[in-house]
């Protein structure tokens, strides 16, 4: 399958009063067509930042400070504003955690879907057409009455679904799910996942999927990107991952034992301490604080993603010489 | 609305009114002074004291106080206003003369104020903390601070001056008489209005919009990839649309009773001078049935108001 | 008195007018007038901060009223700039029996402008309206010496009086004291549709907008030159300033210095004219300190009067005793017992009296504030002029009715007043002065000598000798000191350079609008 997204060394800081910080630190992945990627780590860690740096979302004082994010065969970062937007929404879409408050409250919601047909060159008719169909795609029956609802209207799960419709409607090529299902009961959740995998499969969308819930990781996501302090410490296939994960810090996060379908895990619980500062990072690995695993040499260099196959790892310790303390 | 809330409403409405006028009846008969004091001054001092029964009766100022706001209710309740106790006018024609004066003043204002200040503020708003934005509020700043009169005079004297024109030297020509004459009286002194109108608006826009533009959905339209303008006011200023027309709604209230200086300045026949002169002759029931007549006025302006946020915001509907 | 809410608006905006009219040419022409029938030659608008407040005469006391109302009607006599009596609708007037008696010769041929034909009838008619206690007439008390009143014919009219009294007919020339047809009086209509014999007529009145009276073609003087006069009421004196220069009025009045001074160039000419009202400090001979004549007298010395009106009102004015009437000229401070602006026998005197800079008078002043535009203002200048003496003045500024209140009661040590003049002395002071006077408590002194005085001089018929006692009544005020009379100060007209033949008149008149022409 052909790559629909690749991302290399992709770099973004914020910048404050006293410099610049990095918080995405020179992060490389791919994305191919029809494939779900998981993005996995601790709040702080870079992956919202991440998305919206390639969705060309970053809020004011955040700036991409290196890199290339190549949709197909161009690269988004070189694109003026204008072009950018004529991407963003047609073949770019992302989604977000809080349904209610993703919603414009003023506005009905067919119109919402609307706006983004028509701020994408469908006629009146078309739109209109597109959108009742979208409704109906992401599983919401009635699609006629829907349109003509107010958000408020509507319950957490449905809005969401509304969320999705929006973001599918144009046939994006990506879709950027950034934790879409934290603020709905469970439930929900899974019809939620099933939908986007659906659409997934039916029309052969790449999908990355932000998440620090590894219960999800594992029911849709085909490849998986652990991040740790702005940068990607391990990638590779899911499966792969969870049997015989090649980074101390994927390590403590599975923890010993395979997680069953569908579990939450906590994973923060089973690692102490802080992740650091990403304006005042430790010489050396950033993880090397907290690392079980931490020899000399982490404390000199920051590890770069090596290749520990089948996937990689940023870890100067390969796996046999990890020690079982935990 | 619902048979139930009219009801309350009007209820509401028909309290306030009856307070506003016990407390208007009760803050006049307390200043100090009557008709006749207002009337001589010092002069008063020489009449005898059948001579200032004689006033006293003919003021209806003789009377015991219970009676005089009865009778005045009585009367207002049945229609009648009451009349001027010096020119024997009816209250009722001086208002019909004077409020369109003021009204339209007040909404002259409004339609030149509001959508500038609304404009002003997103324009400061869309690019905070940088020089447009600085520069928008500082002259909002300037608006606020500077005094009616004295925007006002300066005004006058300028147009004088350097024009040689008065615009308020001919007789005051009423809106029904000729659209473009009126205009041309009432434009200035609405335009002194209008600064401090705008300013304020455009704090309350500016504040409101840039409490809007961090909403998700803010984030989410521009993740459509709209178009800028799109967002901005689709989007943002539709949703700041409440506090925004709150306080155009305010200000227009406002104006209906606060004219009176730039009515002063411009020669204008409003409400303002009429209440004014009333208030230091001691004309009694020109105040009272003056100020019930605003107080009533504004009640409508605040209804008005709510509906107009029913009709932005659909939630309110629903409640 | 006069005076607006507007002046407090003009005072303040005036120093922003300041430096722009005085910077900015002024004198460029631009034809504004009025759209309407009238061509520009006989439409006269007059521009001024107040409006009339009723149409009866009877009852006018604003000043603006008695102004306009003074065009419509006619008096038996009136004064003219000199102060004088002359004829008006009476073309002579004679006494008999030591003044008790009065004949009057009536004019012929006079009509009111309905057309009713003016009779002694009419005269009688407004005489008992006048004395009638319903009507609320304010002359009334001035003409409680009207004992009875005979028409032995149509153009005859005799007063009976209860003794001389020279002021009475003074207050005949008052416009409150105006002749009214007798027909409106019967019918009710005075207040209603003004009906006069004077030289303009009624037109039309939209209350804080417009007056417009037309020239009366058969006025018995003759019709006056200008066809219509408006008043125009812009409430603002800087805006009336602006106005005169934009050529929209060919005249306005205006009471503040500060906006007088602003007048220059081609544009506008400025008319000053010496009112008959007086600025005074009031003393209260009735407390302490004050009672001590030495005391009062020692503020009387030491104030220079013509250092207030170089303050407060740019020069714009005249020291004056306290008779004002131009008929009685005197010297303003002889009677006094040093010079004018003599700190050091001020000093002397306060001395005499037991105080000095260790046992210092103190004296609270009461200031009206937000009436007429010099108060405060004098009010600070004789605070720091009696300084210098050691008196410490305190001043406590009271709105209009709170002032009115205490002046009455005389709750007070000092008041800073403008008090209003009259032609006849015995007017502005037979009420404060004599025994039993109407205004005795304000007047703050008791002085049967002075009250002997007045009355003398009000019954004497001989002008001569009149002359004489009210110059002695003029000295005993001066040397008894109970007020320290400070000045007469201007009134402000201002006329397009094209308004020919009008002459002001110290009690505000515009009776010579009937002679004025535009062009």
């Amino acid at each position: 399958m052909s790559a629909v997204l690749e991302v290399a060394e992709l770099s973004t800081a914020i910048l404050t009063a006293t410099g610049a910080r990095p918080v995405v630190r020179g992060v490389s992945f791919a994305v191919a067509a029809g494939e779900t990627l998981a993005i996995v780590g601790e709040s702080g860690s870079g992956k919202t930042l991440t998305a919206l740096s390639v969705m060309g979302l970053l809020p004011d004082g955040a700036r991409v400070t290196g890199g290339s994010v190549r949709l197909g065969d161009r690269d988004l970062l070189g694109l003026g504003a204008r072009e950018r937007r004529a991407v963003r929404g047609a073949e770019l879409a992302m989604i977000y955690q809080d349904p209610t408050t993703a919603l414009n409250p003023l506005m009905r919601v067919g119109a919402q879907v609307r706006e983004t047909l028509r701020a994408h060159g469908r006629s009146a008719e078309a739109a209109r057409g597109r959108t009742l169909e979208a409704l109906d795609e992401v599983g919401l029956p009635n699609p006629e009455r829907i349109a003509r609802a107010f958000p408020h209207q509507l319950s957490g799960g449905m809005r969401q679904r509304v969320v999705i419709a929006i973001a599918v409607s144009t046939r994006p090529r990506l879709l950027i799910a950034d934790e879409p299902t934290t603020a709905l009961d469970v439930t929900v959740q899974q019809q939620i996942l099933a939908l986007v995998d659906r659409l997934r499969a039916d029309h052969g969308m790449g999908v990355i999927w932000i998440t620090h819930d590894l219960g999800v990781v594992a029911r849709i996501a085909q490849r998986t990107l652990v991040m740790y302090a702005g940068r990607a410490v391990e990638v590779g296939r899911t499966a792969d991952l969870y049997r015989a994960p090649q980074h101390p810090y994927t390590a403590g996060l599975l923890g010993s034992v395979p997680p069953a379908r569908g579990t939450q895990r906590p994973p923060l619980a089973q690692i102490g301490g802080q992740p650091p500062d990403p304006g005042a990072l430790p010489p050396g690995c950033p993880f090397r604080p907290r690392c079980p695993q931490a020899r000399d040499r982490c404390a000199a260099t920051e590890p770069p993603l090596l290749a520990r196959p089948p996937q990689q790892a940023a870890c100067w310790v390969p796996v046999p010489e990890w020690s079982r303390a935990c | 609305m619902t048979g139930k809330e009219i009801r309350s409403r009007v209820g509401g409405t028909l309290l306030t009114l009856l307070g506003v006028s016990v407390v208007v009846f009760i803050v006049l008969r307390a200043l100090p002074g009557d008709a006749i004091t207002a009337k001589l001054g010092t002069e008063s001092g020489v009449l005898d004291h059948a001579q200032r029964q004689a006033l006293e009766h003919y003021y209806g100022i003789d009377q015991p106080l219970l009676a005089q706001y009865f009778g005045w209710l009585r009367a207002v309740l049945s229609g009648n206003l009451g009349v001027s106790a010096d020119s024997g006018q009816s209250v009722t024609s001086m208002l019909a003369a004077a409020l369109p004066v003021t009204v339209e003043l007040a909404v002259l204002a409004t339609l030149l104020g509001a959508p500038a200040g609304v404009f002003l503020g997103v324009l400061a708003a869309a690019r905070p903390g940088r020089p447009r934005d600085i520069g928008v509020q500082g002259a909002a700043l300037l608006g606020l601070a500077i005094p009616e009169f004295v925007l006002g005079s300066v005004l006058v004297a300028v147009l004088a001056s350097a024009f040689g024109y008065f615009p308020n030297a001919g007789a005051f020509v009423p809106l029904t008489e000729s659209v473009s004459a009126n205009l041309g009286q009432m434009i200035y002194p609405a335009a002194v209005l209008a600064v401090a109108f705008a300013a304020i608006v455009m704090r309350t826009t500016r504040s409101a919009y840039l409490e809007m533009a961090r909403a998700d959905f803010v984030r989410t339209a521009q993740g459509k990839g709209l178009a800028p303008s799109r967002v901005r006011l689709r989007h943002v200023l539709h949703n700041a649309g409440i506090p925004i027309l709150t306080i155009i709604g305010i200000q227009f209230g406002y104006l209906l009773g606060g004219t009176v200086i730039v009515e002063q300045i411009f020669a204008l026949p409003g409400v303002g001078r009429l209440l004014l002169n009333a208030i230091l002759n001691h004309d009694y029931a020109v105040v009272q049935s003056t100020v019930l007549v605003i107080a009533a006025i504004f009640v409508l302006v605040n209804l008005v108001v709510d509906l107009l946020y029913r009709v932005l915001d659909p939630r309110v509907r629903i409640s | 008195m006069q005076g607006t809410w507007g002046r407090r608006v003009a005072t303040a905006s005036v120093a922003l007018s300041l430096g722009l009219t005085g910077a900015a040419c002024s004198s460029r022409s631009s034809p504004t007038g009025d759209a309407g029938g009238q061509t520009a030659s006989t439409q006269f608008v007059i521009a001024r901060t107040g409006d009339i407040d009723l149409l009866d005469p009877h009852r006018a006391t604003a000043f603006q009223t008695v102004q306009t109302l003074g065009l419509i009607y006619g008096n038996l006599v009136k004064a003219d700039s000199s102060g004088k009596l002359h004829a008006d609708l009476a073309t002579e007037w004679s006494y008999a029996d030591a003044g008790r008696t009065v004949t009057f010769t009536l004019r012929q041929g006079v009509r009111f402008h309905n057309g009713d034909p003016f009779t002694s009838a009419d005269v009688k008619a407004s005489i008992t309206r006048l004395q009638d206690e319903k009507t609320s007439a304010v002359a009334r008390s001035n003409l409680s010496g009207i004992t009875g009143v005979d028409t032995p014919d149509d153009h005859t009219l005799v007063l009976h009086l209860k003794a001389a009294d020279s002021a009475l007919l003074y207050a005949l020339s008052a416009v409150n004291a105006a002749v009214l047809d007798a027909k409106d009086i019967a019918a009710d209509t005075v207040g209603k549709k003004p009906n006069g014999t004077g030289p303009f007529s009624f037109g039309s009145w939209q209350q804080n907008r417009d007056l417009t009276l037309k020239a009366s073609q058969g006025y018995w003087g003759g019709a006056p030159k200008l066809a219509t006069v408006i008043f125009r009421i812009i409430p603002d004196e800087p805006s009336i300033l602006a106005g005169m220069r934009a050529h929209s009025f060919q005249m306005a009045t205006i009471s503040d210095p500060t906006v007088a001074q602003q007048v220059s160039g081609d544009a506008v000419t400025l008319v000053k004219q010496p009112a008959l009202s007086y600025h005074a400090l009031m003393l209260n001979g009735r407390r302490a300190p004050l009672d001590k004549p030495a005391v009062r007298q020692a503020i009387a010395c030491a104030v220079d009067r013509q250092q207030v009106i170089t303050t407060v009102a740019n020069g714009d004015g005249k020291v004056t005793g306290p008779i004002t009437s131009p008929a009685f000229d005197y010297s303003a401070t002889q009677g006094l017992p040093c010079t004018a602006g003599d700190t050091a026998k001020a000093g002397q005197l306060l001395a005499g009296a037991g105080f000095g800079p260790d046992h210092p008078v103190k004296l609270r002043a009461i200031v009206e504030t937000g009436e007429y535009a010099t108060s405060v203002a004098e009010g600070q200048n004789l605070q720091a002029q009696l300084k210098a003496i050691g008196i410490q003045l305190t001043l406590e500024q009271e709105a209009t009715d709170s002032y009115v209140k205490r002046w009455l009661a005389a709750d007070y040590d000092a008041a800073v007043a403008l008090n209003g003049g009259s032609y006849s002395p015995y007017t502005m002071y037979g009420r404060y002065f004599t025994t039993g006077g109407s205004l005795g408590i304000p007047a703050g002194l008791d002085s049967p000598d002075l009250s002997a005085l007045l009355n003398r001089a009000n019954q004497e018929t001989d002008d001569a000798a009149q002359h004489q006692l009210y110059q002695q009544v003029q000295e005993k005020l001066l040397e008894l000191s109970p007020w320290v009379w400070l000045f007469r100060g201007d009134d402000y007209y201002l006329l397009s350079p094209t308004v020919h033949g009008f002459v002001p008149m110290p009690n505000q008149s515009l009776q010579y609008l009937a002679e004025t022409s535009v062009g």
